[in-house]
């Protein structure tokens, strides 16, 4: 039986996906096809509940759906006690670079960790709290033994001793020092030290040390584990210096070979990559000859034959029927949320479809996303307009198509060229 | 466009103009707002398919800066969108060799080399996004003929051989795979695996043939097959759909077998034991909320607390009591508690 989504749900869905962007919440009740991709994500979820770790690239087209199904798990493993980090990759946020951009990475993730309680980031005072609560005196030294054998740990540990001892004396001025100090934010030692007496800061060199650390110590304030979503990893590729690309590239790898070595713990990545930005073999990751022999393809694997254990998960185009079910759960929410009884027919919508694949150069540059605006468009223009149907406005040519956003894009790269 | 293109292309397209109820002449000027759209945007399809004829411009262009032209025009839509009058384009274009967009970019260059783009945007009206690429490829071209053949990105040389592809040039390509070859053994494998993939290994020079070959290129994307709904499948997907969203739905609460029935727990004397809403609360949870329906505030820490009972009881059959604790969220976050 189809779950009915609360009406608040409807509402976030239908205005971010009218809008363009992906939703927040309301994910789960609008998802269609993409069963084998879940269910293969859900397996490391699991895998890093039970002390595992996973490292995950998603690779799609523009719009075919990545930020999608991040959106849909960070919201699941949220619920399933897990803290969830996430940012997007910028020019001033890579894995590293000369300008500190690594440590901004890092900065980012911690500013967006968020908890089932606080899904929209800032959860890392709540996480210490929760901790420094949880805790008693005598249990303290055995909690932070464990961390002092990681790399930073005994740096990490003496932090979080002196963060307990704050909260519990109610000295409020230490706690937000050690927040600060966790989150990044200093930028010179000397700072640090002066700061919370320690003579170490997060830096493009070990932030990722730092992020395990945080995953460990999120298993001990209480929740499952740690994931990390990072997106729009196309930024690397677009790094025009061949060697700065290069270095991003080779802490990606050390990053993948730790995760996936073993040596971390309660801890996951999945990274949002396009096509292009994975394959070109000239800027591309598999640029990166490293890279290439760990995340190309097996030779055993064909068109119809996915192996979705592999690290790299290919999202494939949703089939048409597929497309159809997606638009009559739209068309379900809109009524809905708009209280009309839901009367387009599976015809209107394959009727719809038809029109928008005919469009010139949908073949290659259609999306989920255009079908999507479109149809929630044409939803909009059918409850307006009273005693409408679907197929009168589509016969009508009353809607006009989403238009795709490469073209911004498009238009900035090549504003400033010159030969 | 140059006169003879616009006149053969008219030509060609006039029955089609006349099936949209276009006029048949629709680039001389005139007051019909659909004439202008067609034209408009026939003018751009235009550009888009001389750059994609020399192998440089990505096909989206005619579907991004071309619909802007048929916003207002169903007829100018309804001809645009027909798959036949992309067609014609193409084959009057592939037959008409006088006026391809190199050839007027390179006339430009060759007239003042260092144009800017937007300079040269203000011209010539081109396609944008093809401007880049031909101006790299027209310098580069220089290059070539002088002899400086190394250090060609790859996207360049790939620009070449489809250029020298499309016009049939397989001389010039085998010439440039040979002279190409030597300076960078590795693009020109990914060349030959790319012109394999195209069908055009038969006619690549022998010398170049025992290049160690990498692994194949990844085949062409197959055009996509026009929409068919198989109505069989729907309810398959449906049914599929409804599990994920059951299995991505957790710690949700079990549908009430009565909206009316309170929630208990313990001590918190709001409900009764037993029913289908019952919630395990932890005594932490159970004091905060005691706490709070005796009207008293909330600390700081203890807002994760409501934070988590809001979660566990808020539901659409329980509001009234989720209500109590939200109002307290919300006073806390707005500073009022």
């Amino acid at each position: 039986m189809t779950r009915k989504a609360p009406t608040r749900i409807a509402a976030a869905v239908l205005s971010s996906l009218g809008g363009g962007v992906v939703p927040r919440v309301g994910l789960e009740y609008i998802t269609v096809g993409r069963q084998a991709e879940i269910h293969a994500l859900l397996r490391d979820v699991q895998q890093i509940a039970e002390g595992g770790a996973a490292f995950r690239f998603l690779v799609g087209k523009y719009g075919a759906g990545k930020s999608f199904l991040l959106q849909t798990m960070r919201n699941h493993v949220m619920e399933k006690g897990f803290i969830v980090l996430d940012c997007d990759l910028t020019p001033q946020r890579r894995f590293c670079g000369s300008r500190g951009q690594g440590a901004a990475t890092y900065q980012e993730l911690v500013r967006n960790l968020s908890t089932r309680t606080k899904p929209d980031g800032s959860a890392l005072q709540l996480l210490l709290d929760r901790w420094a609560a949880a805790v008693q005196k005598e249990q303290l030294p055995a909690t932070l033994q464990a961390m002092q054998e990681q790399v930073h740990g005994f740096d990490f540990s003496v932090a979080l001793q002196k963060y307990w001892k704050a909260f519990h004396e109610g000295d409020d001025d230490t706690k937000a020092r050690v927040l600060r100090w966790l989150r990044g934010e200093y930028t010179t030692k000397t700072a640090a030290k002066q700061a919370i007496g320690i003579n170490l800061i997060v830096n493009d060199d070990n932030w990722y040390d730092f992020l395990k650390l945080l995953a460990g110590f999120a298993v001990q304030a209480g929740y499952a584990g740690m994931l990390v979503m990072i997106d729009e990893l196309v930024n690397l590729y677009r790094i025009p210096h061949r060697a700065t690309r290069q270095y991003n590239y080779e802490k990606l790898l050390s990053m993948y070979n730790d995760t996936l070595q073993g040596k971390a713990q309660h801890i996951g990545f999945i990274m949002g990559v396009t096509p292009q930005a994975l394959e070109d073999s000239d800027k591309g990751l598999f640029s990166y000859d490293a890279l290439r022999s760990r995340l190309a393809e097996g030779r055993f694997a064909s068109t119809g034959v996915r192996d979705l254990l592999a690290p790299v998960i290919r999202l494939a185009s949703l089939r048409d029927e597929e497309l159809l079910v997606l638009c009559e759960k739209l068309a379900a929410l809109h009524a809905q949320l708009y209280d009309y009884p839901a009367t387009t027919t599976p015809e209107e919508i394959a009727q719809f479809l038809k029109i928008e694949f005919d469009r010139m150069g949908a073949a290659q540059h259609i999306t989920p996303r255009e079908i999507i605006r479109d149809f929630i468009e044409l939803l909009n223009l059918t409850y307006q307009s009273p005693g409408a149907r679907v197929g009168d406005i589509l016969a009508a040519g009353g809607f006009t198509f989403a238009q795709t956003d490469q073209n911004d894009s498009l238009e900035d790269e090549f504003a400033a060229f010159e030969v | 466009m140059n006169g003879d293109l616009r006149s053969t292309l008219e030509q060609n397209l006039a029955p089609l103009l006349a099936w949209h109820n276009l006029p048949a002449s629709i680039f001389e000027p005139s007051n019909s707002h659909q004439s202008i759209h067609a034209a408009g945007w026939l003018a751009h399809a235009v550009q888009c398919a001389q750059c994609e004829l020399v192998g440089t411009v990505p096909p989206r262009d005619i579907h991004q800066h071309g619909e802007k032209w048929l916003t207002h025009s169903p007829q100018a839509r309804d001809f645009a969108h027909d798959p036949r009058t992309r067609d014609i384009i193409t084959q009057v274009l592939q037959g008409h060799t006088q006026s391809p967009l190199a050839q007027e970019v390179a006339q430009q260059l060759q007239q003042e080399p260092y144009l800017s783009l937007r300079k040269l945007q203000q011209q010539q009206p081109f396609c944008s996004c093809a401007l880049p690429q031909l101006r790299a490829y027209l310098a580069w071209q220089a290059q070539l003929q002088a002899g400086n053949v190394h250090r060609v990105p790859f996207e360049l040389a790939l620009l070449h051989i489809t250029h020298l592809h499309m016009q049939q040039d397989i001389e010039s390509l085998r010439d440039f795979l040979q002279l190409y070859g030597p300076h960078d053994r590795s693009i020109a494998r990914r060349l030959i695996n790319l012109l394999r993939a195209r069908g055009v290994a038969a006619q690549l020079p022998e010398r170049v043939k025992p290049l160690p070959v990498l692994p194949p290129a990844p085949p062409a994307p197959e055009p996509r097959k026009p929409v068919e709904i198989n109505f069989s499948q729907l309810d398959d997907i449906r049914s599929q759909a409804d599990e994920m969203t059951e299995l991505l739905l957790v710690d949700e609460l079990p549908p009430a077998a009565n909206a009316a029935s309170p929630l208990i727990e313990g001590d918190v004397s709001i409900g009764d034991k037993g029913s289908a809403l019952h919630t395990t609360l932890s005594p932490a949870q159970v004091a905060t909320v005691n706490a709070l329906l005796a009207g008293n505030s909330a600390s700081e820490l203890d807002i994760d607390a409501i934070n988590e009972i809001a979660w566990q009881i808020i539901g659409d059959n329980l509001i009234e009591h989720g209500q109590i604790i939200q109002e307290y969220i919300d006073a806390w976050k707005e500073g009022t508690l």
